[in-house]
Formats: structure tokens, C-alpha cells, sequence
């Protein structure tokens, strides 16, 4: 049994169906890539899996260690181990960094049966994961997400993930809007969290965001369908020949 | 009733003439009806057809709770010299029947043209006056207390800040009862002169609450005011400021809290009289249940008020279906070279932000919560004077801590 089983998964926002059967399993210690075109439906798979309200499942199951969570409300699921990196992080005037942050890491520690961090261990383990990725003190002080650069706003998603520990993490096109230096302490931020407790799927348009994470596991999804799973190599032959002719295959 | 009480009223006393010409203007007045523009949408009608009874002598009003420091007591409507502490150094307390300097400020068309200020007038006890010379680090305290369920009360206070002095003013306004609170504040602040002006209005939910700032504002001259009201079946906080010397930076941010069916107006008026000042105004809002929000801001800026930088924003929050809020936000420009602008936005808690929280874990009820403290810290984050925000934040909490605990 993988660690998150998708299965044969349709879902529609309003009347419009827009995932019309997915199949996917990840394991803990793997990351997989899923590529696609505009409007293949890659963000609605991160929004259905992370329990975004607004999209209706019509048709098959999302297992967490075997348990559907389907019925679960988006932060159930997140404290069950599921974690979103937002394509665009929104900003949140008035909320405090690292109050969100610890009340974050609390609803975490409280489902688990933990006492709540201590406030000194807090900021020691904020500053620590801020200073591996670049995340300067300065804007762990700001409202979350306010006046952030698009690569400060990536990497704050990273150092979240970071703070709560997921076991299954989506990265929604995590590579928009950055730069390559942006990318790369991006990348490594989160290479440095791949490992044996956690799955990863990472969601993507092009190639190059898998250059710096290197998939175990690349799917080609398109029309809500997923046409094609290979290695990483599949990533290659997309940037070369384009989606079309995966498409045009299908 | 209150009209009999004006006709019996003995002609004697301080400040008689003042008083006798606010009557007549008020009995030939009436109370504000639904049809006059600036109170279209709060509606007294119920309010003026009660047998209301002013006050003119000292009750023993519940008086717990009196702020440290000090402090002037007005308890429904009249002077408790009793509970009230001696002033500041710098600050003087005067009669206004005896320094008519400071009574004459009560003669401005502001005050004179407005019905409920005219009837605060009319059966007024003796005011107080304060001057202030200098710099005085020490906050003063404004106590007002009432209570009462057919009694009205009417405070009269002037506060006159000569050229260069500094100060800080908060009010509080407390009591319970179904009665009328109806308080009336001139205020000058002097060239140069700077005022750090706090205001919290938490009456019990069954009060009434009109309450009058008229100020004037002279050259170079520095005003912040934060205030927060969440009491009274209905509440309109009014304030009326003019620019008369250039060079003026004045900030103005005013929150109201509402739940069940109470109404809080919040209307203002910022006259631009002269070149080269500048006016901030924020109005945050957050309203539940059946509540009904008004917010009326007007910004004059005169022909030769050339380089005003006159804004102004207001926003509402609204946490249920049925909750009401009204905006009227107006300019009126008559000069060319001039910065200005204003907004007003109704709406409700962001799905995105909902989701972006609740994604990270933290559960909804809580997540909401989060974001409605963000809205007002947002803009208390914006107030420089700490002693401002620590003066009003106890009020914002304990709505807050109210809400969560009503679920």
C-alpha cells in the first residue's frame, strides 16, 4: 500500500469536469512529477488533494495510508500529513509571521497529542530552517506573505513545509516566477527535505524546475487524464517534442 | 418630555444665553428625522419618541474600573469632583461659564446647526473646560459613566491646546441602562501644537449613544485620533474637523464592532480650509448577527486649499448574511492642485486567506478568527503612538474573546 493512492479520481468545479480519472500512487521517499499543458488540470488535482472547497469528487477515492479523506476539511487533511506549496502565495495583511507559523506548528503538535512549542524552541527552530533558506529575520517579522518578492514568497513555502514536517507535499508550480538563483535555493531547500518520510509531487509546466529536483517518477497529464508515466527521462522528451505529441498520441 | 423640561428650566446659572438660544434652535429643530441627509440611514425615530429626562445633577452612577492616572469623572453628564484626580502640570481646569474664550468655541455653526448638540446644550449642567500649555507627557483620562433607562445624559467639554503644547486625551465612555448618551467635545489645537486623541465607547448593549467632536485645527498643528466603539443598541460617533492653518498632518482611524442588531454610525467631516495639509482617515469595520455598519466621511477641500493630501478608506467586514453595511464616502474638491482620495469596500472573509490558513492546519473556526483580528491589527499596526493602541486595544480583545466565545 503507497502512502497516497489516487484512484481513478474525477472531479468537476460546478457542472464543468475537469479531472476525468486519475490513477496515481506515492510512495514515502519518492517524488513524482507531474507535467502538463495550461488547463490540463494540474492545479485542481493540488486543490482536490489538499480538500480546497469549491470542487466536487463525482467518481473515485484519495487514500492517506489506506484511509479515504475525502470527507476530510482542508486543514483535517493537513494535519493528517498533507501539505500545499501554493503556486501564488496570497498575502495575509495583519497576520503576523510568526504567530501563523506557530499556530500552524500547534494545530499540528495538539492533533498528535503534544503539548504546544515552547516559545524558545519556536524561534530557535524558525530562525534555524529561515537561515537554511535564505529567509531573512526581517521577514519572519512581516504579515505573512506581505511585501514579499515572488522568491521570498516561494521560499516562505518551503520554510513552511520545513516547520510542519508533511509526509505527502505538493509543490504547485513552485518554479513560477523565479529567477534561476531563486530557483536553485528553492530547489535546494527542498531537496534537503526529500528523504524516507516523505512523498513529494511536484507540479509543473516545464522542464527545468526538474533539472534542479530530480523526479523518481514523471506523469504527463493532460484533459484531466494522465497519457503518459515514465522516468525522468519522459520530462526530457517533453521539452524536446512538446505536449502536443503525447496529446495527438492519446 | 424634553420639551417640557426645556420650558421649566429655571433662566438662571452659567452660560444661560448659550443654553436658552440652544433651546430655541433645538425646539424649533426637532430631533433629526430619517429625511434629513446625515441621518438617512440611522434612524432615531424610536430613540426620540421616548420620555427621555436629562440629568443635571450628580447620581451615583456604578463607578468601578476607573483608569489610573489623571482623570476626569463625568458621571451622566455632570463632574464628579469626587472621583476625579487633580490635572496634570501643564493642563488647567476651567469653568466655562467663567472663561468665555473657551465657551465661545460651543457657538461654531457645527455645533450650532446640530440638532442632538443643540439639545446637549440646552440642558447641559456646567461643563468643563481644560487648557493645556506645554508639553504634558501625562495622559488625561475622560471618565464619562452613565446609566439610567429614561435618562439622558449631556456632557460639555472644551479642550483648548495653546500654540506648541502637546497632549494626550482619552476617553472612555461606559454605563448601562437603556438612557441617551450625548456628549459634546470642542477641541482647538493651537499652531504647532500636537494631540494624541483615544476614544473607546463600550456601553452596555441597550444604550443609546450620539456623540459631537467639533475641532479646530491652526498652522503646523498634529492630530491622531484612534478610536473603537462597540456599545449601544446604536451609536454614532460624529466628528467635525477643520484646517484653518497650513502645514497640518492629522490621522484619524476609527473601528466599530457590532453584533446582534446594534447599529454604529461612524461620520466625519474634514474641512480643508488652507493650502498644504494633509488628512488620513480609516474606518475598519467588522459587523455580525443582524448589525448595521454606517459610515458617512465627507473631505471639503476649499478653492485655495491648494496641495491638500486629503485620503480616506473605509472597509467593512461582514461575518453573516444578514448584516447591513452603508457608505457614503464624499469629496468635495474645489481647488485643482490637490492629492485626495477615498473608498469604501463591504465584504466578506477571503476564501483564499480562509484556505491558505486552514491548508497550513490550523482549524477553521480559528483560522477565521485569525483573520478577523488581522483585519484590525492591520490598521492599529499603522498607528505610530503605542500608548494610543495600548489605550484602545482592551476594547478590541474583549469583543474579539466575546465573539469566540459566542462560537
Amino acid at each position: 500500500m503507497a502512502h497516497l493512492e489516487i484512484k481513478n479520481l474525477h472531479a468537476k468545479i460546478g457542472d464543468v469536469e475537469i479531472l476525468k480519472g486519475i490513477n496515481l500512487s506515492i510512495d514515502k521517499g519518492e517524488v513524482h512529477a507531474i507535467m502538463g499543458p495550461n488547463g490540463s488540470g494540474k492545479s485542481t488535482l493540488s486543490y482536490v488533494l489538499s480538500g480546497r472547497d469549491g470542487y466536487e469528487v463525482t467518481e473515485g477515492d484519495i487514500l492517506l495510508d489506506g484511509e479515504s479523506i475525502l470527507e476530510m476539511e482542508a486543514d483535517e487533511r493537513a494535519r493528517a500529513g498533507m501539505f500545499l506549496a501554493f503556486q501564488y502565495p496570497v498575502e495575509l495583511p495583519g497576520v503576523g509571521g510568526m504567530s501563523f507559523l506557530k499556530g500552524a506548528v500547534n494545530a499540528r503538535r495538539r492533533e498528535n497529542g503534544e503539548d504546544e512549542i515552547d516559545n524558545l524552541e519556536f524561534v530557535k527552530m524558525v530562525r534555524e530552517k529561515a537561515k537554511s533558506l535564505g529567509v531573512k529575520d526581517e521577514m519572519l517579522k512581516r504579515a505573512v506573505n506581505v511585501g514579499f518578492s515572488g522568491g521570498e514568497k516561494k521560499r516562505y513555502e518551503i520554510l513552511q513545509m520545513a516547520m510542519l514536517e508533511p509526509s505527502m507535499a505538493i509543490l504547485d508550480e513552485t518554479d513560477s516566477g523565479l529567477d534561476v538563483d531563486a530557483l536553485k535555493v528553492v530547489s535546494e531547500g527542498v531537496n534537503a527535505l526529500r528523504g524516507g518520510n516523505i512523498g513529494m509531487l511536484v507540479i509543473t509546466h516545464y522542464q527545468r524546475l526538474l533539472d534542479h529536483i530530480v523526479p523518481d517518477h514523471v506523469h504527463i497529464l493532460a484533459g484531466g487524464k494522465i497519457l503518459k508515466s515514465g522516468d525522468k527521462n519522459l520530462a526530457l522528451e517533453v521539452e524536446k517534442t512538446g505536449y502536443s505529441s503525447f496529446i495527438d498520441a492519446a | 418630555m424634553l420639551h417640557d423640561f426645556l420650558k421649566t428650566r429655571a433662566a438662571t446659572g452659567p452660560m444661560t444665553t448659550r443654553r436658552e438660544a440652544a433651546a430655541t434652535r433645538f425646539m424649533n429643530q426637532g430631533w433629526p428625522k430619517p429625511t434629513d441627509e446625515a441621518w438617512r440611514f440611522t434612524n432615531i425615530n424610536k430613540l426620540s419618541q421616548r420620555d427621555l429626562m436629562p440629568v443635571t445633577e450628580l447620581s451615583a452612577a456604578e463607578t468601578a474600573d476607573l483608569p489610573e492616572g489623571a482623570r476626569l469623572v463625568i458621571v451622566n453628564g455632570v463632574m464628579d469632583d469626587a472621583q476625579s484626580t487633580t490635572l496634570p502640570e501643564g493642563m488647567t481646569l476651567v469653568s466655562l461659564a467663567a472663561d468665555d474664550s473657551l465657551a465661545a468655541m460651543l457657538d461654531d455653526p457645527r455645533v450650532t446647526g446640530h440638532a442632538i448638540s443643540n439639545m446637549t446644550l440646552a440642558v447641559m449642567s456646567s461643563g468643563f473646560g481644560i487648557k493645556v500649555s506645554g508639553a504634558v507627557d501625562t495622559p488625561l483620562h475622560l471618565v464619562f459613566i452613565n446609566d439610567g433607562d429614561d435618562a439622558s445624559a449631556h456632557a460639555v467639554g472644551v479642550i483648548s491646546l495653546e500654540d506648541g503644547a502637546s497632549a494626550t486625551v482619552f476617553e472612555h465612555h461606559s454605563g448601562s441602562g437603556q438612557g441617551l448618551s450625548a456628549p459634546l467635545l470642542a477641541i482647538h489645537v493651537g499652531a504647532g501644537a500636537s494631540l494624541n486623541h483615544g476614544r473607546v465607547q463600550v456601553e452596555d448593549d441597550a444604550r443609546h449613544h450620539l456623540a459631537q467632536t467639533v475641532m479646530n485645527i491652526d498652522t503646523e498643528g498634529r492630530y491622531q485620533a484612534l478610536s473603537v466603539q462597540s456599545g449601544g443598541q446604536l451609536s454614532r460617533a460624529e466628528t467635525h474637523i477643520a484646517l484653518v492653518g497650513e502645514d497640518i498632518d492629522m490621522g484619524m482611524t476609527t473601528i466599530y464592532l457590532a453584533h446582534d442588531d446594534q447599529v454604529m454610525d461612524v461620520t466625519s467631516l474634514v474641512d480643508h480650509r488652507v493650502p498644504n495639509c494633509t488628512s488620513r482617515q480609516i474606518v475598519r469595520g467588522v459587523l455580525d448577527d443582524k448589525a448595521k455598519g454606517v459610515f458617512q466621511g465627507k473631505v471639503i477641500v476649499a478653492r485655495d486649499a491648494q496641495k491638500t493630501d486629503g485620503n480616506q478608506m473605509s472597509r467593512a467586514l461582514l461575518l453573516s448574511r444578514k448584516c447591513e453595511a452603508d457608505a457614503k464616502p464624499e469629496l468635495e474638491i474645489y481647488a485643482d492642485d490637490v492629492a485626495c482620495s477615498h473608498g469604501a469596500t463591504v465584504g466578506e472573509i477571503d476564501d483564499n486567506h480562509l484556505f491558505y490558513l486552514t491548508s497550513r492546519g490550523i482549524p477553521k473556526a480559528e483560522a477565521r478568527q485569525m483573520l478577523i483580528e488581522a483585519f484590525l491589527a492591520d490598521v492599529l499596526d499603522e498607528v505610530e503612538d503605542e500608548a494610543l493602541v495600548g489605550f484602545v486595544e482592551g476594547a478590541v480583545t474583549t469583543w474579539l474573546e466575546g465573539m469566540k466565545a459566542k462560537g
